[in-house]
């Protein structure tokens, strides 16, 4: 999987991990489906932040290429809108963090909720797939 | 005639060409052949060429319209121009074609006229030498024309090969062609003229034919000589000369052009015995007489051509002297090109002639600096000048006295060794600035997609999710989940409201590069490009434009 996530881009993988919801909700399969989901997000992060890290290399060469003029004495204007550029790039450096960071905890929040639900309900679906006679209506299970 | 004459040979550069279409009559030119002559030869210092009246540089007329040529000349081997299919209205192609043709027709004479001139030299170098014994025998006055008589000779034999043929008077003829109604062209095509003969005849022929080959044979012989009567008043006047001449030489020519006046007087007799026997005569006279020079003009010539006889003869003169050769020498060349070549090889044949030559220089004032004209002007001092040009080892000092002399002082200074220095130490120049700024500005927006992308991609899970999520409701699933899908909604829209601000600085973040990169171009690319245009490979320190 991977692999195959290697290939895609990030909005890709966040695609591919929606269309994994795609089928119909069952316990067995909703379980594996958020798993397969957490797992699939789960190297987004890093994708993301492999994607953005060029602007931080843009941002520090314009920082420098700001300090060299500022040491040739270059005039203060076009030396702060050097700076002013390389502020906006780390400003999008930031969100490309921070969403390589929320990211991260989709997936993990993926992973909680397949094991949250596993483990909220997993005994009564398994007590239920164990039942000799198919199940009858949910009501009549109710403890009311 | 002699004053006819004179402006004829005024007019000889011209009549080259003229020579060609135009066919002279032979026998009213023969007298003024002469006087060609002579002043093909060069002029002494004070005479120079006048050049043409404006009215006459005008393309001649038989070149502005398409040619062709009359049906009743018909000679045999004449060349026939193609007739236009309209005469009255002649079309581009028909003028192309009258153009093609004449062009071929043109080089067909002349080399035909090369293998005449070759016979004709010899012919004519003996005849000439022959002549110029009689003339000498016969004029009292050393004549600087004899020199020229020779000289003349050759030139015109140029002309004449050209020329030669007139009598032959090609298919060429054209309408224009008054005089005998033979074309000027035709002459061209045959050169067979009588004057390959070399017999004294044959040299009056051809002299008359070269005269007014010279003159530009007009047609309008009539015209000619009216000019020509004017003009010989205004040579007298020299300012003609004096406008051909750089101003330096005007004082010089001014005073050389009035002895030869003076002179001329003696020429003019010559003139009138022109008529029949006039021819070889007259021919004769002008070498030696030009003298007695019918016209100023020509023996100016003469005396110029002698110029070119002292070389061979070295003859020590005044100081002057050798200067006044020169400048004979070139004056001569200026007049006319290809008479110049011939005088030159005759001029050597008749010695007579050269003797008579060197007397007149001697007598005449110093001949105008042809040379001069191209020299440094009256401030330049010349001996500054050789030092500097000796003193290798300072070009800078002198560059500055080169400075204040004027274009003299402009040469010397661009023949001056350079010393360019450049410095290239530059770490960052305005250019890197620039260059990397666009640069970035373009691959900023790399990102832009992607997290576009992303965006997308998180509005299709969160729709997944909220249907997911309506299905837990749905299906009545109890516990954690569906609190858990919410939010898995909430997480999903958050990274996609990164995405979406991704996307969107990243322009921001480009435009803010892209705009810092074009100001400081603005502010400060300018100076580099004029340093760079200027050839220099930086400007100086900036303390150096501190004011």
């Amino acid at each position: 999987m991977g692999e195959l996530e290697s290939a895609e881009t990030t909005g890709g993988v966040v695609a591919a991990t929606a269309s994994v919801l795609m089928e119909a909700v069952r316990y067995g399969i909703l379980i594996a489906q958020l798993a397969v989901a957490g797992i699939k997000l789960r190297g987004l992060s890093e994708r993301v932040r492999r994607t953005y890290h060029y602007v931080e290399g843009c941002s520090a060469g314009v920082n420098r290429l700001a300090d060299q003029m500022a040491g040739l004495r270059v005039d203060r204007d076009t030396i702060s809108e050097h700076r002013n550029a390389a502020t906006v790039m780390q400003s999008v450096l930031a969100d490309a963090e921070a969403m390589a960071a929320e990211t991260e905890d989709l997936a993990t929040l993926f992973d909680e909720t397949s094991a949250a639900h596993q483990a909220d309900y997993g005994p009564v679906a398994e007590s239920i797939r164990a039942m000799p006679v198919p199940m009858a209506d949910a009501s009549f299970y109710s403890n009311r | 005639m002699s004053a006819n004459d004179d402006d004829k040979v005024v007019r000889l550069p011209r009549i080259f060409m003229r020579g060609s279409l135009d066919a002279p009559e032979p026998n009213a030119d023969s007298g003024s052949a002469a006087d060609d002559v002579e002043e093909s030869a060069p002029a002494p210092a004070g005479s120079w060429p006048r050049m043409p009246g404006v009215e006459e540089m005008r393309p001649p007329l038989a070149l502005t319209m398409p040619g062709f040529p009359r049906p009743d000349s018909d000679e045999e081997g004449a060349f026939a121009l193609p007739s236009p299919d309209d005469p009255d209205n002649p079309t581009a192609r028909s003028a192309l074609a009258v153009a093609v043709a004449l062009m071929t027709a043109l080089g067909v004479a002349a080399a035909k006229g090369m293998w005449h001139r070759a016979r004709h030299r010899q012919a004519l170098a003996d005849q000439t030498r022959a002549a110029a014994d009689r003339s000498a025998a016969k004029a009292a006055v050393a004549g600087p024309r004899g020199g020229r008589g020779s000289g003349g000779s050759s030139g015109s034999s140029l002309l004449r090969s050209l020329g030669g043929g007139t009598k032959g008077s090609r298919a060429f003829a054209r309408r224009t062609s008054d005089s005998g109604g033979k074309s000027s062209l035709g002459g061209l095509g045959k050169g067979k003229g009588g004057p390959h003969s070399g017999s004294p005849k044959g040299l009056g022929l051809a002299s008359g034919k070269d005269a007014k080959g010279h003159k530009s044979a007009r047609s309008g012989k009539t015209v000619w000589d009216e000019d020509t009567k004017t003009r010989p008043k205004r040579r007298k006047g020299s300012s003609g000369q004096v406008e051909l001449r750089p101003r330096r030489t005007a004082d010089p020519a001014v005073t050389s052009g009035k002895p030869s006046k003076t002179k001329n007087p003696n020429g003019t007799p010559d003139k009138g015995a022109k008529p029949a026997t006039a021819r070889k005569v007259t021919w004769k006279a002008p070498k030696e007489g030009s003298g007695k020079g019918a016209t100023a003009g020509p023996k100016r010539w003469t005396t110029g051509r002698p110029g070119t006889s002292d070389k061979a003869a070295p003859n020590p003169t005044p100081p002057n002297g050798p200067r006044r050769r020169k400048s004979t020498w070139k004056a001569s060349t200026d007049s006319a090109g290809p008479k110049r070549w011939t005088s030159s090889k005759n001029a050597t044949g008749s010695r007579a002639d050269q003797d008579k030559e060197r007397a007149q220089e001697q007598a005449t004032p110093p001949p105008p600096p042809g040379f001069a004209g191209m020299r440094p002007p009256p401030a330049a001092d010349r001996t500054v000048r050789v030092e500097s040009s000796e003193r290798v080892d300072q070009p800078r000092q002198r560059k500055h006295e080169a400075l204040a002399l004027t274009q003299e002082g402009v040469r010397a200074l661009s023949a001056a060794p350079k010393t360019n220095t450049q410095y290239r130490d530059a770490e960052l120049t305005v250019y890197d600035v620039i260059e990397a700024d666009a640069d970035m500005a373009e691959q900023i927006l790399d990102g832009v997609a992607e997290a576009e992308a992303t965006a997308e991609g998180c509005d299709l899970l969160r729709n997944r999710l909220e249907a997911l999520h309506a299905e837990i409701g749905e299906l009545k699933v109890p516990g954690v989940l569906l609190g858990m899908v919410a939010r898995l909604m909430e997480k999903t829209a958050t990274v996609k409201a990164k995405a979406e601000a991704i996307a969107e600085n990243l322009p921001r973040a480009s435009e803010a590069i892209s705009i810092a990169g074009s100001n400081a171009e603005a502010r400060h690319k300018n100076p580099a490009d004029v340093t760079r245009d200027m050839g220099h490979t930086r400007p100086a320190e900036r303390d150096y434009h501190n004011e």
